[in-house]
């Protein structure tokens, strides 16, 4: 390092963002699961007690799996459940299990309103029971946001809430915001809110063309739905 | 009216009884328990009593009369080590036995069922059996946890005979699928001991007892093993026998309270016996001084009852699963709730905010003017640990257990009963039968501890790819062309898994699961049914 750099660094003239800044918090850190993910986020991974939006329109191009490798490594850390709220579909726990879920400690929790599943997960959040909550909502304020931060921040839990693309519109103030751009050849993320970080494109998170090749062998002609 | 009856003076009941007794009580008596009773019987019938050993009461309470048939086995942790604690008879035929660790009873028989050990389920069935025993005598005495004693000498004349009591209590006990054994004596102790080592003993009168106990192997009094032993190496092996030794040396050698026991069950003293009494239920009412229509006012109010169950619960140690609330208004129909808190969260300002969030979204029609709460069943309150200040920052698991019952019940109250629900597996290969919805509170549906084919699939990486479950699965699978466009069409990527199964229960399913991707990104989870001969597709996942 230059000499006149470091000069201003022990001045505490300067400010580095991305490393030094938050020396020795590094465990506070979660790692993705996902090499090309981490090595976007700063210090390598989710940041921990605190929310997180992930954008999509769509179900299936990847959503969970994006989320999957560090719920389980929660799970694994400590008691607690993983609470879900107001899904779209049924969590299916064969699957769960496969992704190293322990599926005793998960809870469904059915709500239909916004402010039921706003509700639902500030409860879960300060019963300090759940190790992660997982919302599913269209429109939020960013008071509500502002205060499942803080709800996650208190109990030590982590807060995920899944969003339609068009909420990339509203403010919120999670430390990570990402949208989901599916493709055909896996689906790439886009963070476009990084606190710590820089915003970036990543083209796919996980790759599959190795992972999920074609069938060579189509089962006949009547492999194509009409 | 009772005052004018002469006072009888009660056969049992001596003065400077000593108190301690041997008995295994399970659970807190409750405050009052004047056993002696029919005081109003003109010449008191002898007493007489009637013993029931229930054997297999732990299997029984665990595993349903259905299940029974093949080896099946309760398993307990004692230390780090899982063993069995009761079995199925058919376990038995293939020579697993009681206390064998949990790996030699697998290498034995590698299918067999497995249940996880409740005391809870046992205190449960007991008290069922108990209140079933209520019909035949008011006095019933739970002696042992799998002893049940039940005082007959009044009833033999009502239930017409002896013979006729048994075999109706037999029939009543046989029904709800409990094997059991009976004897018995005019002592309550000797009952027990004859009901336990020769079945079907009837002995009628004390003088006849003698006779009757001189073959009772002392194994069945249930004496510590180091005393059988040490009276085993005396040649003592058999009531007779120790009824022979000299009381003044038995007393110095084995302890006074040994020979008061042998006293008892001889009916040389007395011996006083609590019976069992069923809950009270708990109900209480406030009249209002003015109607209230204000929701916040009435929980206010509301919390004065609260306070009362509170109390009457702790005194009897005892707590609340579920309370109902009655709000009664004049010229209108009373509106109900019913509040379930976890067993775990018995506090009243809990209950206060339960009862608050509760009736936000209820229409009161007519202002209330009575509140009524009452408690039907109550259970025996669960101690909770405090947290040890070393432990650091990590909650108990107890306290951990209180926050989650006070997260369900909260969303219940708000979200509905049926809102919140936990994730079962189930060995079951069709897609939409090997997983099921239950209560968070409830315990693994059938409790196989094994066997699930999941398990060995953990982990994506090591599991063959084929066999990789979508995390969202549909309810009911749906035709391709509902969920896409028309010109949409998917790529299969993998396939097929054949999936043929169900033929036995009526849900038979004949399908080929392919995994496919659409061109928006998407990953589903698509098959078909084998026997269509112009084949479409249903989507039955979505790769999450």
């Amino acid at each position: 390092m230059q000499p006149t750099l470091e000069k201003l660094l022990q001045q505490r003239a300067l400010w580095r963002c991305r490393r030094d800044s938050l020396d020795g918090q590094a465990a506070t850190f979660l790692s993705t699961g996902y090499s090309a993910l981490d090595a976007a986020l700063p210090h390598g991974g989710w940041p921990r007690d605190t929310l997180i939006e992930v954008l999509s329109d769509t179900v299936g191009v990847g959503e969970l799996r994006l989320l999957m490798p560090a719920l389980a490594a929660l799970l694994a850390e400590r008691d607690g459940y993983i609470v879900w709220v107001g899904s779209p579909y049924q969590a299916y726990a064969p699957a769960l299990l496969q992704w190293g879920i322990d599926v005793d400690r998960v809870l469904l929790v059915n709500a239909s309103t916004a402010s039921d599943v706003v509700w639902a997960c500030g409860e879960a959040l300060s019963s300090g029971s759940a190790v992660a909550v997982m919302g599913w909502v269209d429109a939020l304020d960013i008071t509500a946001t502002r205060r499942l931060k803080l709800a996650a921040a208190d109990n030590r839990s982590l807060a995920v809430l899944l969003r339609p693309l068009a909420a990339r519109a509203q403010s919120s103030a999670a430390n990570v915001r990402l949208a989901m751009v599916p493709g055909s050849d896996g689906t790439g993320v886009d963070l476009f809110k990084v606190t710590g970080g820089r915003p970036q494109r990543i083209p796919a998170f996980e790759s599959f063309s190795a992972f999920w090749p074609p069938l060579t062998n189509q089962p006949g002609a009547a492999a194509s739905p009409d | 009216m009772a005052a004018s009856r002469p006072v009888r003076r009660l056969p049992t009941v001596q003065a400077g009884e000593p108190l301690p007794l041997p008995f295994e009580v399970l659970e807190p008596a409750p405050p009052e328990t004047v056993q002696p009773m029919l005081p109003n019987a003109r010449a008191a019938a002898p007493r007489r009593w009637l013993a029931v050993s229930l054997p297999e009461l732990i299997m029984e309470s665990h595993i349903d009369p259905a299940q029974r048939g093949v080896a099946a086995a309760v398993i307990v942790q004692d230390g780090g080590q899982l063993s069995v604690r009761a079995l199925t008879s058919a376990a038995a035929e293939q020579g697993i036995a009681d206390g064998m660790t949990l790996a030699a009873a697998m290498a034995l028989s590698p299918d067999l069922r497995l249940y996880t050990f409740f005391p809870e389920r046992v205190v449960q069935c007991r008290d069922e059996l108990l209140q079933v025993a209520l019909r035949f005598t008011p006095t019933v005495v739970c002696h042992r946890a799998d002893v049940l004693l039940l005082e007959i000498g009044a009833s033999r004349r009502l239930f017409g005979g002896f013979d006729r009591l048994l075999a109706l209590l037999t029939h009543e006990l046989q029904r709800r699928g409990h094997a059991l054994t009976t004897a018995m004596a005019p002592t309550p102790r000797a009952a027990a001991w004859l009901a336990l080592s020769q079945p079907g003993a009837a002995v009628d009168t004390v003088a006849q007892l003698d006779a009757a106990l001189r073959d009772v192997s002392l194994s069945a009094l249930g004496w510590p093993d180091e005393l059988l032993r040490r009276l085993a190496a005396m040649g003592v092996r058999s009531l007779g026998e120790c009824r022979r030794l000299p009381r003044a040396g038995f007393a110095k050698r084995f302890g006074p309270t040994r020979l008061l026991e042998l006293d008892r069950a001889y009916g040389q003293t007395a011996d006083p016996q609590q019976s069992y009494q069923p809950d009270e239920p708990f109900v209480a009412r406030l009249e209002l001084t003015t109607e209230i229509a204000d929701k916040t006012r009435l929980a206010g109010m509301a919390a004065v009852l609260l306070e009362r169950l509170a109390r009457f619960a702790r005194r009897r140690q005892r707590c609340v699963r579920a309370m109902q609330f009655t709000f009664y208004a004049i010229d209108a129909p009373a509106t109900v709730r019913v509040l379930r808190p976890g067993v775990l969260a018995q506090e009243v300002g809990h209950w206060q905010r339960l009862l608050a969030l509760d009736l936000e979204p209820v229409d009161f029609r007519a202002p209330t003017i009575l509140i009524e709460l009452t408690v039907g069943a109550f259970e025996p309150l669960r101690a909770r640990n405090g947290v040890l200040a070393l432990a650091g920052d990590r909650p108990s698991e107890d306290v951990q257990a209180a926050a989650t019952q006070l997260l369900l019940s909260r969303l219940r109250a708000r979200l509905g009963r049926e809102s919140v629900k936990a994730l079962r597996l189930h060995a079951d290969h069709r897609p939409e039968r090997a997983m099921q919805l239950s209560e968070p509170e409830s315990v693994s549906a059938d409790s196989c501890v094994g066997l699930s084919p999941w398990r060995e699939l953990v982990l994506p990486g090591s599991a063959p790819l084929i066999l990789q479950r979508p995390l969202w699965l549909l309810h009911e699978p749906k035709p391709f062309t509902e969920l896409f466009s028309a010109t949409t069409k998917p790529v299969l990527c993998h396939g097929p898994e054949r999936i043929e199964t169900g033929w036995w229960d009526g849900a038979e399913v004949q399908r080929d699961y392919y995994m496919a991707r659409v061109v928006d990104g998407r990953r589903i989870w698509v098959f078909r049914e084998r026997a269509d001969t112009a084949p479409r597709w249903f989507v039955h996942g979505f790769f999450g």
